[in-house]
This record gives structure tokens, sequence and C-alpha cells, in this order.
């Protein structure tokens, strides 16, 4: 009997998974990396705070700052374009003529094998920084702010990957892309709020930041869950992210079925 | 005449590396249009830190006992010592080539062990990086006051420390891909590293100074040779200990760079 769709991407999934499991220091030392560079960031905002001469810094009491940058990094984990990596390696390494061969949709394909590395960052990556970050330091939580910021998170996976699959697609005009991936991140940082929170820059930045799809999935959803914006504003922020999200994935498409045609490989 | 055989070894060893250079920047521009993207993108390092440093100074008092151009200059050492590193030694590429066996050819060249590995695995682009932190540095040296001597100072502590950073992270590379078969460790090690560093290792309390100065050296580049540049530590004694710590690691590092190596099996060819 043949297989459904279904338990055709399943199998994909199931090997994406086991992929990930083969190196399972990796996921370990991630995590303590990731740990580490959370606690610098509040050793550092210690120090500020230590030398202010009040104890509040634009709003943010000292726990919220040090919660906040715990929960960055707990959105950040998931946050990279998995889907943009896979494809790049599957166009360059030429396998993707093999994945086209398949009666297989590419793009579902890609979405099943980066689902539970993602699944297994959020569990045991996301959530623990995240309990860190609620528990220690003591932030009040309202069921609105965690499905806010649970909300957050999933657009900060749907958009960083929607923007990665853009991304791959370019790997069929350019050799290496990993400086694009890179810097896509490196704007989700900045922009987002991942450096420094966004109330914190200047004014004249305001426009560009709310413009700008990041904030929506890591400055706003943090912010709400640490209770220094109101559930409403989250709302607004959120909206323009769907807006960007649903546009990028409208265009993803569209460039995925102009560039399918024209696929060809060296390798394979 | 073992001394003119060491100096002429010296001599042939940055032949190899100038080679290596040459051939590494013509291979980078071939694809213009990706360098350039990788060029900006190493200098959003520069950007973040100093995005950073400013918007604290602009909110708050800052760091007790550093001024903000004082703190824009510690943050663009750091960058450019983590530059240093990650331009000489990729940990991706090296355990990439090792667990290929690419390196195997390398490794049958006439030159030293630790030559080959930093002529063959750089990432170029981090130039931009250190460029654009010595423009900082400039900038920033207007409004700071700094004597000869305490300039001089620095310029050999941080080389000194420089040189045990990239030999620390040689071996690290090498422990990790013995232990691991991994890159991670080490890329995540030197990740550490640079976030760290760009910031007064005193805020990290004693234990956290210790690490970033024993057990991961990088504060040999940033934190201690800024300190001497800004006559926070004016003591010939303590430069002179700094000095020796670095050079003790390197050869520590360097040396275990070796005997780790010998342990090397290829992974393929």
């Amino acid at each position: 009997m043949p297989a459904s769709s279904f338990e055709k991407y399943y199998a994909m999934a199931l090997f994406g998974l086991k992929n990930e499991l083969y190196y399972k220091m990796d996921f370990l030392i991630f995590l303590v990396t990731r740990l580490a560079s959370s606690l610098i960031m509040v050793a550092i905002w210690a120090a500020v705070y230590a030398s202010s001469h009040s104890a509040t810094i634009l709003g943010y009491r000292a726990p919220e700052i040090y919660a906040y940058f715990f929960l960055v990094s707990a959105i950040t984990s998931v946050g990279w374009p998995e889907t943009g990596d896979n494809m790049v390696q599957d166009i360059q390494g030429g396998m993707i003529t093999s994945y086209l061969a398949r009666p297989l949709s590419y793009p579902v394909h890609l979405l099943f094998e980066t689902a539970p590395d993602l699944f297994f960052t959020a569990l045991f990556l996301s959530l623990p920084l995240s309990l860190i970050a609620v528990y220690y330091w003591s932030i009040p939580l309202t069921v609105q702010s965690v499905l806010v910021f649970f909300v957050g998170l999933c657009m900060a996976v749907a958009l960083t990957n929607a923007i990665g699959f853009v991304i791959g697609i370019l790997a069929l005009k350019m050799t290496n892309l990993y400086g694009v991936l890179n810097l896509a991140f490196a704007m989700l940082m900045f922009f987002g709020g991942g450096i420094v929170p966004l109330n914190m820059l200047p004014s004249w930045s305001a426009p560009i930041v709310s413009a700008l799809p990041f904030q929506a999935v890591l400055y706003t959803p943090v912010s709400v869950l640490i209770g220094t914006m109101s559930v409403q504003a989250a709302v607004s922020n959120m909206a323009v992210g769907l807006a960007w999200l649903a546009a990028i994935f409208v265009a993803s498409m569209a460039m995925w079925k102009a560039a399918r045609g024209n696929i060809s490989t060296a390798g394979g | 005449m073992r001394g003119y055989g060491i100096l002429e070894g010296f001599k042939r060893s940055l032949f190899m590396m100038y080679l290596s250079q040459v051939y590494a920047w013509k291979g980078f521009f071939v694809y213009r249009l990706q360098s350039a993207i990788w060029l900006l993108y190493a200098v959003s390092y520069t950007v973040f830190s100093i995005a950073t440093i400013t918007v604290i100074y602009n909110v708050s008092s800052g760091i007790a006992g550093w001024s903000y151009y004082q703190m824009l200059i510690l943050a663009s050492v750091s960058t450019i010592a983590v530059s240093s590193i990650w331009y000489l030694i990729s940990p991706w590429n090296l355990v990439d080539m090792m667990r290929n066996g690419k390196i195997d050819m390398t490794l049958s060249r006439p030159f030293g062990l630790v030559t080959l590995l930093l002529s063959v695995n750089g990432f170029t682009p981090q130039i931009s990086s250190m460029l654009s932190s010595v423009l900082i540095i400039a900038f920033s040296l207007q409004y700071v006051h700094v004597s000869l001597a305490s300039l001089l100072a620095f310029v050999a502590l941080f080389l000194a420390g420089l040189v045990a950073a990239v030999m620390f992270v040689a071996f690290t590379t090498v422990l990790s891909y013995m232990l691991l078969r991994s890159a991670r460790f080490a890329n995540n090690i030197v990740n550490i590293m640079g976030s760290a560093s760009g910031y007064p290792l005193s805020i990290f309390g004693l234990v956290g100074s210790m690490v970033f100065t024993v057990l991961l050296p990088i504060g040999l580049a940033t934190y201690y040779p800024a300190q001497v540049l800004f006559s926070k530590v004016t003591d010939p004694l303590a430069v002179l200990a700094c000095l020796s710590f670095s050079a003790l690691a390197a050869v520590v590092f360097y040396k275990g760079t070796y005997w780790l190596f010998k342990g090397y099996t290829s992974g393929g060819g």
C-alpha cells in the first residue's frame, strides 16, 4: 500500500531528528554556551546598574533587564534560518536534484527536515532559558503575556526560516551564501532588540525599527512577558510582523516556482 | 649556527604565511558580490559592540572607572583580537579539513605544523572588522590621554596576548576534533571570549577574571593591555609579569597543539 504524503514527510522528519542526535555533545555545548552568553550580558548590565544612581534605566529594573537577555537568547536559539542553511547545502552538494525527482514537495520536505531540530532546541534550550528568566528573577506572568511570548517564538521561527528559504533560492546563483545568512541573523539581532532593548535606541531609529518585522518577533514578545509593554501594543507590533511574514511567504513561493524549472547542479 | 637555522626556519614560515594570504585573498575576491557581503557582515561585529556601548553610556553612567572613549577603545581592541583569531584560524574550516582528509596533503608540506594550520583555513573577511576597529581606536584616542610609554607597553602586551590566544584556539580546535569530531566546542569558546572581552574583566568577579585570563586567555590580549594603555596599571613588574605569562601560555598551547596532533588520524581523502 503506497505511503500517504504525511508518512513520507514524517520519515523525513525522523531522518532529520536522527541527524541531530548523532552529535549529542554538540547540543550540550550549544546549551552551555548560550547560557554563558546570557550570563555575560547579565554581568555587563549588573555592572551598569551598580554604577547607576537609579534603580531603573529607561523603565527597566535590573531583574527585568537580566530576564530580557535570557528571553532574547531563548528566542534567538531557534531564530537561525535553518531552512536556508539546509537548502544551501542541498543545492551546492547537488542533492536537490534527487529531492526534486521524488514525489515530495521540496519546501514541505525542508519544513519537516528542519522541524525536529527546532522542536528539540525549543524544548531543551529555549524552554529552560525562559524558565530560568521567569522564576529566578520573579517575573509575574499572565496568560496573555505567555501567549504573546509563545506566538512571538513561533513567528521568529517562521520569519527567519521564510527569509532563509528566500536566501536559499539565491544559492542557485551564488556559491557561498553563509555571509547572507549570517547578515540576515545579524539584522534580526540588531533591529529586533537582541543587542539592546529597542526603546534604548535613539529616537530617529524608531520609524525604521517599527517598519521592519524583527521587533515583532524578538523585542515585542520579550517585553510583554517581562511586563514593560502592554498586550495591546504588542498585538499592534506583531501585526506588522505577520504582514511581513505573509509577504515574504508569498514572494518565496513565487521565487521558488520561477527557479525550480532552471535548476542545474554540478554535484550529486 | 643553531640560531641561524631557527631564524631561517622562521623566515620560511613567514614566507609560507605570506603566500597563503596571497592565494586566500585572490580566492576570496573571485566572487565579488559574495566578498562584499562577507566584508559587510564582518563589520557588523564592530557596529554591534559600538552600538551597545554607546547606548549604555547614553542611558546610564556606564561602567564604573571606565569612560565612554576608554570603553570604545577596549571594545575595539577586543574586536581586533578576536577578528585576528578568526582571520588566522577558523575552527569550522580546520575541523572540516581534518574530517574529510583535506589537511593530509597540507601536512605533507615542509613547514611546521602550526605554520600550516594557521596558513590554510582562516576567515579572510575579518579584515574589515579589524580595520573598522582601528578607525574607532584612532578616533577615540583624541579624547583619551595616553603616554608614549604606555602605548608601547600596550602594543607589546597586546601582541604577546594575541599570540597566546591564537595558540589557545589552535589547541582547542584540535582538541575539539580529537574528542568530539566537531568544531562546535572550539567555535563557541571563541564566541564566548569575544562576548566577554569587550568589557572590563573585573565586572565578572574574581572567578570570571581568572577564567578569561588563565582558562580562556583572551584577557591577555585585551583587558590587561588596555589597563596599561590607560595607566590604570603602571607598575613595570606587573607589565613584565603579564608579558611573561602570555609568553608561557603561548608556549604551552603551541606544544600542546603538537602533542595533540600526534594522535591525529585522517578522516578521509
